[in-house]
């Protein structure tokens, strides 16, 4: 599937989205709180990767991880572009996004792995992560310089990468 | 001055991961991936690393409909086959879409896209179009693993087929309507495939089956 993909054969497109749609969608309902949204990230992602070429080798890494990447920052970018998203984050209510479909087991191992971080890196990787900052903002955020924070951001990632892999998770 | 496309991505790798890079940086960090062996694996690193994090929800089945509406409409060139496997896709992955087992007499063929779905997701494989021997020879193509664990033959006809390798009967392709597929764990070496109908060679591939 990867070779396909990477041939831009449409096929290999469409097996890429069956093998890891829960995971795409996941991405972009987390961030956009809108199923309705967050189906339109994932599907304008695929086009536009398809249509216009992408970045994606085997060298890099996994196909998922790197669509679950394209997701998210698509869907961060309606998120920052959205005019309105002050006024969607005050009135969304927690019950109009459904729960991710994880285990009670992924949400605690998740937590444990966030609980190995300082502080100051678990309130950035949040505000990173669940808030889809970008870093100048939560340096604005946290009253921190922004070197301060691109330097915490990237040891958290690396904190967390070394423990998963120690943990033997999928990477 | 300094094209900003040489400067190695450093932290900016994991900032990009997160989606945590403004529009700028961001653009010019792929510029720099897009040649830069070193940064993109370490981006890719990253990026699955914060896989990890990402909780999974079911998408409806709209989306499906739509992504599938999607590559079939601008499918082309070797695509021709392309229904064919996003059928073998729904059947295997959507196993309660109703309008397929609603017909039992896809059951046959469902067998086998099941397996070489669940091929497919799981190896790396290569893919190579039947060349015509004989005038009526249907279209066809074979789906095989890098690594010669399996071969997926899917071929459009209502006629009976057979698969040969190396002088060999590999099997009968099965299905119904305008569908035949057949699919062979640990087929033996071979450079080519050959799709008969019993009494005459059609069509061979040319495959890499070690």
């Amino acid at each position: 599937m990867e070779s396909g993909f990477v041939a831009r054969e449409a096929w290999a497109f469409e097996a890429a989205y069956q093998a890891f749609k829960s995971a795409l969608f996941g991405a972009a309902v987390g961030i956009l709180a809108d199923r309705e949204d967050a189906e339109d990230a994932v599907h304008d992602v695929l086009a536009r990767l398809w249509q216009r070429g992408h970045a994606y080798s085997t060298a890099r890494g996994s196909l998922r991880a790197f669509l679950i990447a394209c997701v998210r920052n698509e869907a961060l970018s309606r998120r920052r572009k959205s005019s309105n998203r002050l006024r969607i984050e005050q009135t969304i209510r927690p019950e109009m996004v459904e729960p991710a479909d994880e285990s009670l087991a992924d949400r605690d191992r998740i937590a444990r792995a966030l609980e190995l971080l300082g502080e100051k890196q678990r309130e950035a990787i949040r505000l990173s992560f669940e808030e889809g900052l970008p870093y100048a903002e939560i340096a604005l955020r946290l009253n921190e310089p922004a070197g301060t924070i691109k330097s915490r951001l990237s040891n958290a990632v690396r904190t967390l990468r070394a423990h998963f892999a120690a943990q033997g998770e999928t990477l | 001055m300094n094209d900003p496309r040489n400067e190695h991505l450093e932290e900016a790798a994991e900032l990009y991961a997160l989606g945590a890079l403004p529009d700028a940086e961001r653009t010019a960090a792929e510029a720099h991936i897009a040649h830069c062996g070193e940064c993109a694996r370490r981006v890719g690193q990253a990026e699955e690393t914060v896989a990890v994090l990402v909780g999974p929800q079911a998408p409806s089945a709209q989306l499906d409909r739509r992504i599938h509406a999607l590559f079939v409409r601008r499918g082309g060139g070797a695509r021709a086959f392309y229904p064919l496997v996003a059928a073998a896709l729904i059947i295997a992955l959507l196993p309660g879409a109703f309008f397929w087992q609603r017909d039992r007499d896809l059951r046959a063929s469902d067998a086998v896209n099941r397996q070489a779905v669940a091929a497919m997701i799981g190896s790396h494989f290569l893919h190579s179009q039947f060349v015509k021997v004989a005038p009526d020879a249907p279209p066809a193509k074979a789906i095989f693993a890098r690594n010669g664990a399996w071969v997926y033959v899917i071929a459009v006809t209502d006629r009976d087929l057979t698969l040969n390798a190396g002088g060999r009967v590999l099997g009968k392709l099965s299905g119904t309507g305008n569908e035949r597929a057949i699919f062979v764990e640990h087929p033996p070496a071979t450079k080519s495939l050959v799709l008969s109908d019993g009494s005459r060679v059609l069509a061979h591939a040319a495959v890499a089956l070690p």
